[in-house]
């Protein structure tokens, strides 16, 4: 009896469930063709939050890969991140950055970072499994490799997507100007923001 | 009596074309180190004895119509993906046992995922078509020297020495982690490819019969997910657990 009570609760509790996500599904638009959150993984944060990528949504985004045991080419690049990210100085642009490290990241590694090298608050750092990591690097066109001794060797590249997950423009490599990655960042706000005023 | 042929060859068609091979543990010797890489363990695995067709593709595509040519997003695939097939669910005439080609990295994951498999890495596929072997070679330079060799049906070309076929001469395969191979040092400092293309002596390879491992890395080096072309397929492997025969 137990059991069947058990059991039509179960059925309850999913039919409940589904019924909310059709809610869901009704109200947002459905994501365009390149957007990178039909990328259904899931990530923790430094807090340990979970996140699916689609909740990223919303948002214009700055977005790099890296690692946090990484010695050489992460600690420019993240330099160069902060640089670009007060030279916008936008508080509308949210930035994420992913782990390639699916197997030593941890919630508190990337707390560990953000503390070391002095990340803004409100910068985002994630980690997934293999898997996620493969799918978000390849959406991306980031090439990495992992070495036995724990070390990617990874493309250095900063990301510029849109609220949709649309990668509008990209910043390849250390030591590159910033000029016309910003500049176009900054027309893309521009236009943005006349649509949704001219849409009021 | 045509619905009854078919018929009888969906149900046979498992064990007769993607039947495994066992791969047992074998050494897999990188031809082109990074600083820091050593041999790698491969196997024990289960590899696709062929690639993939288009009529085990097709009832891939029938389950997931999201994959479908018509609904695919251009996240995950090119304008070029599937066009050989006229439509969503025909492959072209005669091709039911051609190897499925003009499929991205993304999907033949997503088809690997779902037989409950997934790509062979770098390592197992390099272990599995044995071509590192000298008899093998010649023949396989020759192949790369003809481009646009014309497709055929799976499973003709003779088995290499651990029973797979068409690991060479039918068409090129994906593999899960094609963008290990990167060809500019842009972000590593003495990586092998600097001294591959720095100066005369182009490859740093001691033995110049390794232009045919060259030839492949410099192929997935050029790859993006989503990439697809008429002579890129893909065949998926299973590991094999331990005290499973």
């Amino acid at each position: 009896m137990n059991l069947f009570f058990c059991i039509l609760f179960s059925i309850f509790q999913i039919s409940y469930a589904h019924m909310g996500h059709d809610k869901e599904l009704k109200s947002i638009p459905r994501l365009t063709d390149a957007s990178i959150f039909q990328l259904n993984s899931t990530w923790k944060n430094q807090k340990g939050e979970s996140i699916k990528l689609p909740d990223l949504r919303g948002k214009p985004r700055l977005l790099i890969m890296l690692y946090t045991k990484c010695e050489t080419s992460c600690p420019l690049i993240v330099e160069d991140l902060k640089q670009i990210s007060r030279e916008l100085n936008s508080k509308e642009i949210e930035v994420s950055l992913f782990s390639f490290d699916s197997a030593r990241e941890t919630p508190k590694s990337l707390l560990d970072f953000a503390d070391k090298r002095k990340l803004p608050s409100d910068w985002t750092l994630f980690t997934s499994d293999a898997n996620a990591v493969a799918e978000l690097a390849a959406a991306l066109g980031v090439r990495y490799k992992h070495l036995q001794n724990g070390d990617y060797i990874h493309s250095n590249v900063i990301f510029f997507i849109n609220d949709q997950g649309e990668i509008v423009t990209q910043k390849e490599g250390l030591k590159t100007s910033s000029a016309d990655f910003i500049k176009k960042i900054k027309q893309t706000l521009k236009t943005s923001d006349e649509l949704k005023k001219s849409s009021k | 009596m045509k619905n009854l042929t078919i018929t009888l060859f969906l149900i046979f068609s498992p064990e007769v074309f993607a039947v495994e091979v066992g791969l047992p543990q074998e050494i897999y010797v990188p031809v082109f180190r990074d600083p820091g890489e050593k041999d790698l363990i491969v196997g024990p695995l289960f590899v696709d004895t062929v690639p993939v067709t288009n009529l085990e593709f097709l009832s891939f595509l029938k389950k997931y119509p999201q994959f479908q040519k018509s609904k695919i997003p251009s996240l995950f695939a090119d304008s070029n993906y599937l066009s050989r097939w006229p439509n969503d669910l025909t492959f072209a005439k005669g091709e039911s046992r051609f190897p499925v080609t003009e499929v991205s990295w993304f999907i033949a994951n997503r088809y690997c995922e779902a037989q409950g498999k997934r790509l062979p890495t770098i390592a197992e596929w390099e272990v599995a078509s044995d071509a590192q072997s000298p008899e093998l070679e010649s023949k396989i330079l020759d192949w790369y020297g003809r481009p646009g060799a014309k497709l055929r049906n799976v499973g003709k070309g003779s088995p290499n020495k651990f029973g797979l076929k068409d690991m060479h001469g039918l068409i090129w395969e994906w593999v899960a982690n094609f963008s290990e191979s990167i060809m500019s040092g842009d972000s590593r400092g003495g990586s092998p490819t600097d001294s591959m293309f720095c100066g005369g002596a182009a490859l740093k390879a001691k033995d110049p019969r390794l232009y045919a491992a060259f030839m492949r890395f410099a192929f997935r080096s050029s790859l993006t997910a989503k990439y697809t072309s008429n002579n890129l397929g893909f065949r998926c492997v299973k590991d094999k657990k331990e005290g499973v025969k």
